[in-house]
């Protein structure tokens, strides 16, 4: 059957006018969020904290779990375009491979927003992250006290680091920063070794290492996730685990300050950990998204400013322009055994 | 004559050729390399991957992936050590993450004989959904400090020797057994060279497949329970990529993709092999950067000594 061009027409018009309509009564925004996977305590702890400001300021969130694929989180994204959020904020599990869901975003007017990790292409209105160097830095300046404790002031030791992923930022960012404290220490030796964010890893290494360095004196991970391997695989080299400040000990000391990692640390398994205030990401950005839906670029906060805020555990954060883009580099702190069990850190806040 | 006998025996026992030559080399060239020591943790290191390979094995002998093994390590994992932290008792415990293993396992063979799915798809399903499963009952959270006595089978020790080695070895032998002196190891071989065969001379392949993937589960299950316990802890993401490891590792021995040919012994050396290279990049601190490429050339270097071999018998022959 051949439609008239004016049927066309009116039902044109009738379906712009059905969405302007839409629009104007339904006064709630809608915001979408694509996660790269919710295996992860961490990713779990970012949706969590996104989802609750979402919803304590009356906006509906749709969350998609693109369950550590990159190709999947690009579908999820374009649902989320054909679903017609008003803004896109997601975690990507690849940098690159997410780009062209973003210049999609780009194409159809939604302002796409990340948290954690930056993209390749595309335009991102804003990212916030926990300064991944910094938090290194941290590792590696707790570190060298130690060592030097351990030395009578002399900085000089053998440490293992046991990294993430190879290539990708924020394990190329841990590293750095610790690196960059400790290589001024030419008595220090740095072994490092990718445990690709995997806890059988994390023992295999800690165990041929152990073997190979029976002098080893400390251990930096890049994840929580490796405590449990790091404690069994001394154990399964010295036959039993001593634990801070038990003659012996090995120091342990990582990133991220996960429920499991902050346990730990108060049970004097590791020395400390240096935490992100992965919780707190949405509270810091989700105003912002709204902002901008309202005034535009001018909402946005300046580069070179620092954001802060009495008592939140972001504060104080950086706002950076980088080749990236604009992104917001939130504090990152170190706990040890006694600052562990604060009930303020976001790994011990109840999940639900 | 006694020269082919020799030659076969070699073509037989090819990865235990290369993996002594690759010992000698390393007594060599990596420090501290040939010591008990480190004989206990390659074997440590090759122990969970070890008993997931001997299911794989069984599969790929009867002539089927199974792409599921490492979802149900971590579901058995995760259910386990949930049990135990809800104060079920721990053999109670221990049941079910066995139980859950089987039933994924009688699920992929259901699937493959009764509804008439290619072994690929089945496994892919339960694949993804059995990792979802282990995810969404603890939303991703890792559980750990776990009892001693739950730990016993991952960490324990049975005088000098580290319980998982102990456990590497029986099952090993165990299964061994099963499939040379038992019908119904004959009939996995059977199965796996010529099904049709198989059918017409009286063997319920139904039956036979089924059983080789609840097998296969329950032996992913029981790793689970192994790796609960040497790492103190169980998240949903355990296991992730095994299943890789554990068809290399298989096929690395000379278990044959197309089925029917292959041994357990075999397949124990590819895992072997694959650890201590592990272990031996580890004892260098290769460059984090590059280990990867250099493990690569490594298997590579293994697997063409192992084809040069063949061809050399077949030129003898």
């Amino acid at each position: 059957m051949r439609k008239s061009p004016l049927f066309l027409l009116l039902v044109f018009a009738g379906g712009i006018l059905l969405s302007f309509s839409a629009a104007f009564a339904q006064e709630k925004l809608i915001f979408g969020y694509s996660a790269p996977g919710l295996g992860d305590e961490g990713q779990w702890n970012i949706q969590k904290g996104f989802v609750d400001k979402c919803k304590e300021l009356g906006i509906e969130v749709i969350v998609t779990d693109a369950q550590q694929s990159a190709e999947k989180q690009n579908n999820d994204i374009e649902t989320l375009i054909a679903r017609g959020v008003h803004a896109i904020c997601a975690v990507p599990h690849d940098s690159a491979a997410i780009s062209i869901a973003v210049q999609k975003c780009n194409e159809a007017g939604i302002p796409f927003f990340t948290i954690d990790r930056g993209v390749t292409a595309g335009k991102v209105v804003l990212t916030v992250k926990a300064d991944n160097v910094k938090a290194g830095a941290i590792a590696g300046e707790v570190m060298l006290r130690l060592l030097q404790g351990k030395y009578n002031g002399i900085a000089k030791g053998k440490v293992l680091e046991i990294r993430g992923q190879p290539g990708q930022d924020v394990a190329e960012q841990r590293a750095q920063g610790f690196h960059q404290v400790l290589e001024k220490y030419p008595d220090i030796q740095i072994i490092s070794l990718p445990g690709y964010w995997n806890t059988e890893e994390g023992f295999k290494i800690t165990v041929d290492t152990l073997t190979a360095n029976p002098d080893l004196d400390g251990i930096y991970y890049h994840a929580d996730l490796y405590i449990p391997g790091i404690v069994e695989g001394v154990k399964a080299v010295k036959g039993e685990f001593a634990k801070v400040g038990e003659p012996g000990h090995i120091f342990i000391l990582g990133i991220d300050g996960n429920p499991a990692g902050l346990d730990q640390v108060e049970a004097k398994l590791a020395d400390g950990v240096v935490v992100q205030p992965l919780r707190d990401y949405g509270a810091l950005i989700v105003p912002i998204i709204v902002d901008y839906l309202k005034r535009g670029e001018e909402a946005l906060p300046k580069p070179g400013t620092v954001l802060v805020e009495e008592g939140a555990s972001w504060s104080p954060a950086m706002v950076v322009q980088t080749a990236a883009g604009l992104e917001i580099w939130t504090n990152v702190f170190y706990v040890d055994y006694l600052g562990a069990g604060d009930p303020n850190l976001w790994g011990n806040k109840p999940r639900e | 004559m006694r020269k082919r006998e020799l030659l076969k025996f070699l073509l037989d026992n090819s990865v235990w050729i290369i993996i002594i030559v690759f010992f000698t080399l390393n007594a060599f060239l990596t420090p501290k390399f040939f010591t008990l020591l480190n004989f206990r943790n390659i074997l440590i290191h090759s122990s969970i991957l070890g008993i997931v390979v001997i299911g794989e094995s069984l599969c790929l002998l009867s002539g089927h992936f199974d792409l599921s093994v490492e979802s149900t390590l971590a579901l058995s994992a995760v259910l386990g050590s949930m049990a135990v932290k809800n104060g079920l008792a721990i053999p109670l415990a221990i049941g079910v993450m066995l139980m859950s293993g089987m039933l994924v396992g009688f699920a992929n063979g259901t699937l493959i004989r009764k509804l008439g799915l290619n072994a690929f798809v089945a496994t892919l399903i339960t694949y993804i959904g059995i990792r979802g499963t282990a995810l969404g009952i603890v939303e991703g959270k890792t559980i750990w400090n776990l009892p001693a006595a739950f730990c016993f089978f991952g960490a324990g020790n049975i005088g000098i020797l580290p319980v998982q080695i102990v456990l590497l070895a029986v099952l090993y032998l165990l299964f061994h057994a099963v499939l040379i002196y038992t019908k119904f190891g004959r009939h996995v071989y059977l199965v796996g060279d010529n099904q049709l065969a198989a059918r017409i001379s009286g063997i319920n392949v139904d039956r036979v497949v089924i059983a080789v993937f609840m097998l296969s589960g329950l032996l992913s299950a029981f790793a689970g329970l192994v790796m609960a316990g040497r790492l103190n802890s169980a998240s949903p993401l355990f296991g992730t990529g095994m299943v890789f490891e554990a068809m290399s590792a298989a096929i690395i021995g000379g278990i044959s993709l197309r089925g029917g040919i292959g041994s357990l012994f075999m397949a124990l050396g590819g895992v072997v092999l694959l650890s201590s290279i592990s272990n031996v990049l580890n004892l260098h601190a290769v460059s984090p950067y590059w280990i990867q490429t250099i493990r690569a050339l490594m298997i590579l270097f293994a697997v063409t000594l192992d084809s040069l071999k063949r061809r050399l018998v077949r030129y003898e022959e």
